[in-house]
């Protein structure tokens, strides 16, 4: 079997939603929802301790972290794409563990902010254009997570799964099975 | 938890364990895993290592009945028929003398198997009731022996009580003429409880073994067998509330996912945190493993759909 870690509930909701979409096995997937990228930054998390066991029992096989890009500007020293790159490298250095691991950031085109960044980012044109006219004539930030929540979560994601910009994603999704 | 609890094992040399380890175990113990990985056989190594806790039996006797457990009962009656009940018992002894060199290691005691002639002859009753609820339905004998224990703890209201829960129509149960029997609310005519299915008779096998095992343990093979889904809260509830108050380890197996959510669900919904699941797989060089589950992760699995019947 194959592990996904990822950060909250809008991760695991996505998640299904694209297995089911590239037909990949979900009962060969162990999820593990962190609550939160410090909690999937942090080695000592309860979580790492249960997945060690199950490697050494044989039961995972891979691993792929998602996190969150989040943005530059943000306090935490581990926000922005390349922080985020960075401290992932370190973790899966610093687990040490024996199997296969690889990561993937969820952004938008200039990897920047997170799973609702990437997946408004692949919307058509005109959807688009829509949502930035509503953010110009809002006179306060509407941030990425609001604007997906509010406008797209409950139409079941109608995205373009075959939209280039899922290339990476479904690649690495797909090499958790080869 | 308490003191007689077995909390971890160590299965060397025993039907498909050669060198197997798990710990955490709770008060209540749910297996799963694919079919033939082991789990039955799991359950048994922790029978015969608790059989002669605190007693004089020898672990003989708690691997013929393993032995005859395992046996179809149809092949049974067949070979009684023809060869008679000598030959079962020598082919019984055969079965029981390959196990020779197995060696079962726990925190309560080290079984370090070795057959001595006519350690089959003698069974001490005196010793602490450890029922083993396999896989073929118990026998009628051995529901009414546990029906009169069930008598002198003065507990058969008791029992009809938790027998309305999983059907309320049923008024009681009593054994009459060695035959278990039930009636009904609006008819005082007794059913032989055959006639009702076999989950009724299964639920009534596990309810009398929780309150005859006090302060002892209990094995339960394919624990949902028989029993409809709409049921299964009902029998847990049952089983994490007996076992606490008459201080029984359980364990038990199942493939049922449907079984393991109820677990998951009824033991959070009674903040029961002394279980465990333990899931069975093999690695890579084929050997058997075990990742014990305590209640908190089992959550966490169950929220997060996880399939945990094994890999």
């Amino acid at each position: 079997m194959v592990a996904i870690l990822f950060e909250g509930k809008s991760d695991n909701e996505f998640f299904h939603s694209l297995l089911d979409e590239y037909q990949l096995d979900k009962t060969q997937i162990v999820f593990k929802n962190f609550g939160g990228k410090d909690n999937l930054f942090n080695i000592s998390h309860t979580h790492y301790n249960n997945i060690e066991i199950d490697i050494t029992a044989g039961k995972i096989e891979k691993i792929l972290l998602i996190v969150d890009a989040d943005n530059e500007t943000d306090p935490n020293p581990n926000r922005g794409y390349e922080a985020s790159e960075k401290k992932l490298q370190e973790i899966i250095d610093d687990l040490g563990f024996d199997i296969p691991m690889d990561y993937h950031i969820m952004c938008d085109t200039n990897q920047e902010g997170n799973l609702e960044s990437f997946l408004l980012a692949v919307l058509d044109d005109n959807q688009k254009e829509c949502i930035q006219k509503f953010r110009d004539c809002y006179k306060y930030t509407l941030t990425d997570k609001w604007a997906y929540n509010t406008f797209y979560k409950q139409k079941k994601y109608p995205f373009d799964f075959s939209h280039e910009n899922f290339n990476t994603l479904k690649q690495k999704l797909q090499d958790l099975f080869s | 938890m308490s003191e007689h609890f077995i909390k971890n094992i160590e299965i060397k040399n025993f039907k498909c364990f050669e060198n197997f380890t798990a710990e955490g175990f709770g008060r209540v113990n749910l297996i799963g895993g694919k079919n033939n990985v082991g789990k039955t056989a799991f359950m048994e190594a922790v029978y015969v290592n608790v059989y002669s806790y605190k007693s004089n039996n020898n672990p003989s006797m708690a691997l013929s009945d393993i032995v005859f457990d395992r046996y179809n009962q149809v092949i049974l009656q067949d070979l009684l028929l023809e060869k008679g009940k000598y030959y079962i018992s020598k082919e019984i002894e055969k079965k029981v003398i390959a196990f020779n060199k197995a060696h079962i290691i726990s925190n309560i005691q080290d079984i370090n198997y070795s057959y001595k002639e006519n350690d089959l002859n003698i069974r001490d009753k005196k010793n602490l009731v450890k029922y083993f609820l396999g896989n073929n339905p118990t026998t009628n004998d051995k529901l009414e022996e546990s029906y009169g224990k069930i008598i002198e703890l003065e507990m058969e209201h008791k029992i009809d009580e938790l027998i309305k829960n999983i059907d309320p129509n049923i008024k009681s149960f009593r054994i009459i003429n060695s035959q278990p029997k039930c009636n009904f609310m609006n008819d005082s005519t007794f059913f032989d409880i055959h006639e009702l299915g076999d989950g009724l008779y299964k639920y009534i096998s596990i309810l009398f073994s929780l309150f005859i095992c006090k302060n002892s343990y209990l094995f339960i093979d394919e624990i949902d067998n028989g029993i409809h889904y709409t049921n299964l809260d009902k029998l847990w509830e049952i089983i994490l509330t007996i076992s606490k108050q008459q201080n029984v380890q359980v364990f038990a197996t199942t493939h049922s996912k449907e079984c393991i959510e109820s677990y998951a669900r009824v033991a959070k919904k009674l903040e029961d945190e002394e279980i465990t699941f333990i899931e069975l797989g093999r690695n890579k060089n084929n050997d058997v493993k075990a990742i014990t589950m305590n209640f908190e992760r089992l959550q966490d699995e169950i929220q997060n759909t996880n399939e945990v019947r094994g890999w």
